[in-house]
């Protein structure tokens, strides 16, 4: 990997020694790799799909908190 | 709404009712249908969010934008203090765009660090083989990685004081000094080079001049452009803001449904001065 940046290298990969956590989760259709960030909530982190449509849908966007026990009626609101 | 009323009564100790606890609260919350009226959900969603009460509305646009942000994530995920734009979202997204009927245009909206450069060159490469129009506008900072993202589209907009900073590729990490090693990291840079190149009137040669260039301090070699820097060398074709970005963009979408059966190959030049905007 060749980063081209205008920031310090040390600046962009500081915490990279940080070990991440992420849980994939099955949807209909679609995975979606999250990040708990307690014991409710995660963020989304990455779209695994093959529908190019998924991927304009501004509830999948990566960054996009959702609560872990509503994934059930997520799907349906989703779909 | 459910849970404000509980906590009014709380406060105010209502005789008769039992305080609740907060874990009784939620499972209640979560057990009952939000009493909620859909729009004021979306209201607290968008204090949760944005810290505004209020977003604009949204009208059924012909346009995607595009923001490219913070550093274009690579093979890498990056540590979490950087703001990220990811390439393995960004390059389904831009065949959702090419492919959906209801989008006609692309607005890439650039304010980044710069990143790694095969994602960078990987968005540059997908948005130069749309066939659908796009218009990219620098806003802030468009460096390093961002100017292939720039002139990738088909008309490229920088604001008056939005800079772009040209400089050459570093190695990092554990470098084997080998001639190798420097050839390898040589090609990489080329093909930034060449890309450029390739699609704005600047030259192979004045482009690795500014790259090298000594004196300005972009941390040691390199180059600063200000605005109407980066339009004179040619790399972008105007100064502007956003609304002439859009009003560039619904012209191309125009041209383009005039001759549908027209190629991706529409002229660098094609849009001519009297009916650019100031």
């Amino acid at each position: 990997m060749i980063l081209y940046t205008v920031l310090p290298i040390e600046a962009v990969l500081e915490g990279l020694e940080h070990e991440r956590s992420f849980i994939d989760l099955q949807l209909e259709g679609l995975t979606i790799t999250v990040e708990p960030i307690s014991m409710e909530e995660a963020v989304i982190v990455r779209v695994i799909s093959t529908d190019p449509s998924h991927y304009l849908n501004p509830q999948l966007s990566p960054g996009t908190k959702i609560r872990l026990f509503q994934v059930s009626s997520f799907i349906t609101t989703m779909l | 709404m459910f849970y404000r009323s509980v906590r009014n009564r709380l406060e105010l100790g209502t005789p008769g009712i039992e305080a609740p606890n907060e874990r009784q609260i939620r499972l209640r919350m979560e057990a009952e249908p939000s009493p909620e009226p859909q729009e004021q959900k979306a209201m607290t969603q968008a204090i949760t969010s944005f810290g505004e009460t209020r977003t604009p509305p949204q009208p059924v646009s012909n346009v995607h934008v595009m923001s490219i942000i913070g550093q274009i994530e690579g093979h890498i995920i990056l540590p979490p203090q950087n703001k990220t734009t990811k390439y393995e979202h960004v390059i389904p997204q831009l065949v959702a765009v090419e492919q959906s009927p209801s989008v006609e245009g692309l607005l890439v909206v650039l304010n980044t660090v710069g990143g790694d450069v095969e994602a960078g060159l990987a968005i540059a490469e997908m948005i130069d083989t749309m066939s659908k129009p796009s218009v990219s506008l620098i806003l802030g900072g468009g460096h390093s990685i961002a100017l292939p993202i720039a002139v990738s589209c088909k008309y490229r907009f920088i604001a008056s004081t939005a800079t772009v900073t040209i400089h050459p590729l570093r190695l990092s990490g554990l470098v084997i000094g080998v001639p190798q090693t420097y050839e390898y990291l040589e090609k990489m840079q080329d093909r930034v080079i060449k890309f450029v190149s390739e699609h704005s009137t600047i030259t192979e040669d004045k482009l690795r001049e500014l790259m090298f260039r000594t004196g300005e301090l972009v941390r040691d070699v390199g180059t600063v452009l200000v605005g109407v820097d980066a339009v004179k060398l040619g790399l972008i074709d105007e100064v502007g803001g956003l609304s002439h970005a859009l009003r560039i963009l619904e012209k191309l979408i125009q041209e383009k449904h005039a001759k549908p059966e027209a190629d991706n190959s529409l002229p660098e030049t094609a849009i001519d001065e009297g009916e650019v905007p100031e």
